[in-house]
C-alpha cells in the first residue's frame, strides 16, 4: 500500500513539476479526438474531412481556452451538415442557437462537457461522465450535459437518416425538415438519457457536499445506483432500446474512475502550481505557489488561515449573513483609513476601489 | 526584510484576483439591481429570439396547411395561442434567470468582501513595518 502512496506521490509530483506543458498537449488530444470523431462518423463534407485539418484546429484549441474546442466541434459539425443538405445545417445551426442562448449561458465554462459527451456517447461510455461530474464540478454541468445529450441524439438522427436524405430532391427539402423534426421530437430515449444524467450529477453532487462521513463513498454509490434505475425503469417504460449492460458497465466504470479521482483528490480540488506577481512600496514580488501535498489522503480538506481573526457575521436589510466591515475594537485600520470628502485622497481610484462595494447605502 | 504573512496575504489575493476573483469583482461593479436587471433583460431577449425562432419552424413544418387554409384560418386565435406560450416561456425562463443572477452576486460579494478584509489586513501589516 505504502508502495502505491509513494507511485500517487510521483505522479503529483510530476504534473506540478510540468503542468504548463500538461494541459495544452490535453487539450490537444481531446480536441483531435472530438474532431476526429466527428469526421469519422459524418464526413459529409469532404474538404475538412482529413488528418491535416484536425491537426490544424486541435493545435488552435491547445492554446486557445478550452471552450474553442466546442466551437470548433459545432463548426465541424455544421459543415458535414451542409454536406449532407442545406435544410439540415439550417435546422442544427438554429438548435445550436437555441442551446446556447437558453441554457449554455448559465454555464459557458462546462463547454468541454458539451463536446465530449456525443463522443464518449458514439464510444457507448458516457454513463460514467454524469458521476465524475457530480464529484468534480458544479450543479451547473447539469446544463452542458443536457446540451451534449440533444447534441449527439441529433447528430445520431441525422447518420441514422442520412442515406433517404442524400437521395431526395431539392424540392423535397420541407420533407427532409418533417423527417427530422418529428424524430427528434418523436425520441423519448434523449429525454430519459437528460433526466438520468440530471438527477445523477446533482445527487452525487449534494451528497458528496454533506458534512458526514465516507460521503465521496455514499455519493458514488448513490450516483450509480439512481442512474441505473432511471435508465432501466425508462427502456421498460417507454422502450427507448438504451442497452442494459451498457449501462449496468457504464456506470460500474464510472465507480471506478471516480474512486480513482478520489485517490488523486488533487485533480478535484483543481489545485495546481499557481506563478503570481504583485508589488508594494518595498519590494516586487514573483511568487510560485506549489500545493502542498497530502499523503495521508484526508476525508474532509484543511483550510488554513494566515493570522485571521474571529469575525461575526450580522444579519443584512437582505437577509444575508455579512461580515462587520468597519466596526471591530481589536482591528486597527489606521489612521488615514478614510478621508474626508473634498481630499484628493478621497477622489483617488484607490479609496474609491477600497470603499466602494457596488450596494447602495452601504 | 520581508514579512512573510504579508507576502502570503498578498500571493493569496494575488491568486483571487487572477482566477475567480476577475469575474466577482466585474460583478460586485455593478449595483445588485442592475447586475440582476441586466440578467433579466438578457434572459428576456434569449427567450424571444428562440421564441421567434420556435414560430418560424412551426410555420415552415405546417408551411402546406398554411397556405392551403391561410383565409379560413383564425389568425387571432393563432396569434393568442403564441402569444400566450410566449408570455408563459417569458415568466418562467426569466424567474429562474433572476433566481441564478441573485445568487451568482451574493456569492460574488461575500468573496470580495473577504478580499476587501485581506487588503485592509495587508494595509495594517505594512503600517506595522
Amino acid at each position: 500500500m505504502k508502495k502505491v502512496f509513494e507511485i500517487r506521490e510521483k505522479i503529483i509530483e510530476l504534473y506540478y513539476k510540468y503542468d504548463a506543458f500538461i494541459l495544452p498537449v490535453l487539450k490537444l488530444i481531446v480536441a483531435f479526438i472530438v474532431l476526429h470523431t466527428l469526421n469519422s462518423k459524418m464526413g459529409y463534407f469532404t474538404k475538412i474531412d482529413n488528418v491535416a485539418v484536425e491537426l490544424i484546429a486541435s493545435l488552435l484549441c491547445s492554446f486557445l481556452p478550452s471552450g474553442m474546442i466546442l466551437v470548433f466541434a459545432g463548426l465541424f459539425s455544421l459543415l458535414h451538415m451542409y454536406g449532407l443538405s442545406l435544410i439540415v445545417a439550417g435546422l442544427g445551426a438554429v438548435l445550436y442557437i437555441v442551446l446556447y442562448l437558453l441554457f449554455l449561458r448559465f454555464s459557458p465554462k462546462s463547454s468541454l462537457v458539451v463536446a465530449a459527451l456525443p463522443v464518449l456517447m458514439l464510444w457507448k461510455i458516457p454513463y460514467m461522465l454524469p458521476i465524475i461530474l457530480g464529484l468534480a464540478a458544479s450543479p451547473g454541468t447539469v446544463v452542458a450535459a443536457g446540451c451534449g445529450v440533444v447534441a449527439y441524439y441529433f447528430l445520431h438522427i441525422i447518420n441514422s437518416n442520412s442515406a433517404t436524405i442524400a437521395t431526395m430532391e431539392l424540392s423535397d427539402i420541407q420533407d427532409q425538415f418533417k423527417l427530422l423534426v418529428d424524430s427528434l421530437i418523436a425520441n423519448k430515449g434523449m429525454i430519459i438519457v437528460v433526466v438520468a444524467f440530471a438527477v445523477t450529477i446533482i445527487v452525487v453532487y449534494l451528497i458528496r457536499r454533506l458534512p458526514i462521513k465516507r460521503n465521496w463513498e455514499i455519493a458514488i454509490g448513490a450516483g450509480a445506483v439512481i442512474q441505473i434505475l432511471i435508465l432501466l425503469i425508462g427502456d421498460v417504460k417507454l422502450d427507448t432500446g438504451i442497452s442494459p449492460l451498457n449501462v449496468i458497465l457504464g456506470s460500474l466504470l464510472g465507480v471506478a474512475i471516480a474512486f480513482a479521482l478520489k485517490f488523486f483528490k488533487f485533480c478535484v480540488d483543481f489545485n495546481r502550481t499557481e506563478r503570481v506577481q504583485f508589488e508594494d512600496d518595498d519590494y516586487y514580488y514573483y511568487v510560485k505557489a506549489v500545493p502542498k501535498i497530502n499523503v495521508g489522503g484526508e476525508e474532509i480538506g484543511r483550510v488554513r488561515r494566515i493570522n485571521r481573526r474571529e469575525r461575526k457575521p450580522f444579519i443584512d436589510s437582505w437577509g444575508q449573513e455579512v461580515y462587520d466591515d468597519g466596526i471591530d475594537e481589536n482591528y486597527d485600520y489606521g489612521e488615514d483609513e478614510y478621508y474626508e470628502e473634498g481630499s484628493e485622497e478621497y477622489d483617488s481610484e484607490e479609496y474609491y476601489e477600497e470603499n466602494y462595494d457596488g450596494d447602495p447605502g452601504q | 526584510m520581508l514579512n512573510q504573512e504579508k507576502v502570503i496575504v498578498m500571493t493569496r489575493m494575488a491568486s483571487y484576483e487572477e482566477g475567480k476573483g476577475k469575474e466577482h469583482l466585474r460583478i460586485c461593479s455593478y449595483f445588485r439591481s442592475d447586475y440582476i436587471g441586466a440578467a433579466i433583460l438578457k434572459a428576456a431577449a434569449a427567450v424571444t429570439i428562440t421564441f421567434v425562432f420556435v414560430i418560424a419552424l412551426y410555420i415552415y413544418y405546417n408551411f402546406e396547411d398554411f397556405m392551403e387554409n391561410i383565409y379560413q384560418m383564425d389568425m387571432m386565435g393563432l396569434a393568442k395561442k403564441f402569444g400566450k406560450y410566449y408570455l408563459i416561456s417569458l415568466i418562467i425562463y426569466v424567474a429562474i434567470s433572476y433566481i441564478v443572477a441573485f445568487i451568482k452576486y451574493i456569492v460574488a460579494r461575500t468573496n470580495v468582501r473577504k478580499y476587501k478584509d485581506n487588503l485592509k489586513m495587508t494595509r495594517k501589516l505594512q503600517k506595522e513595518k
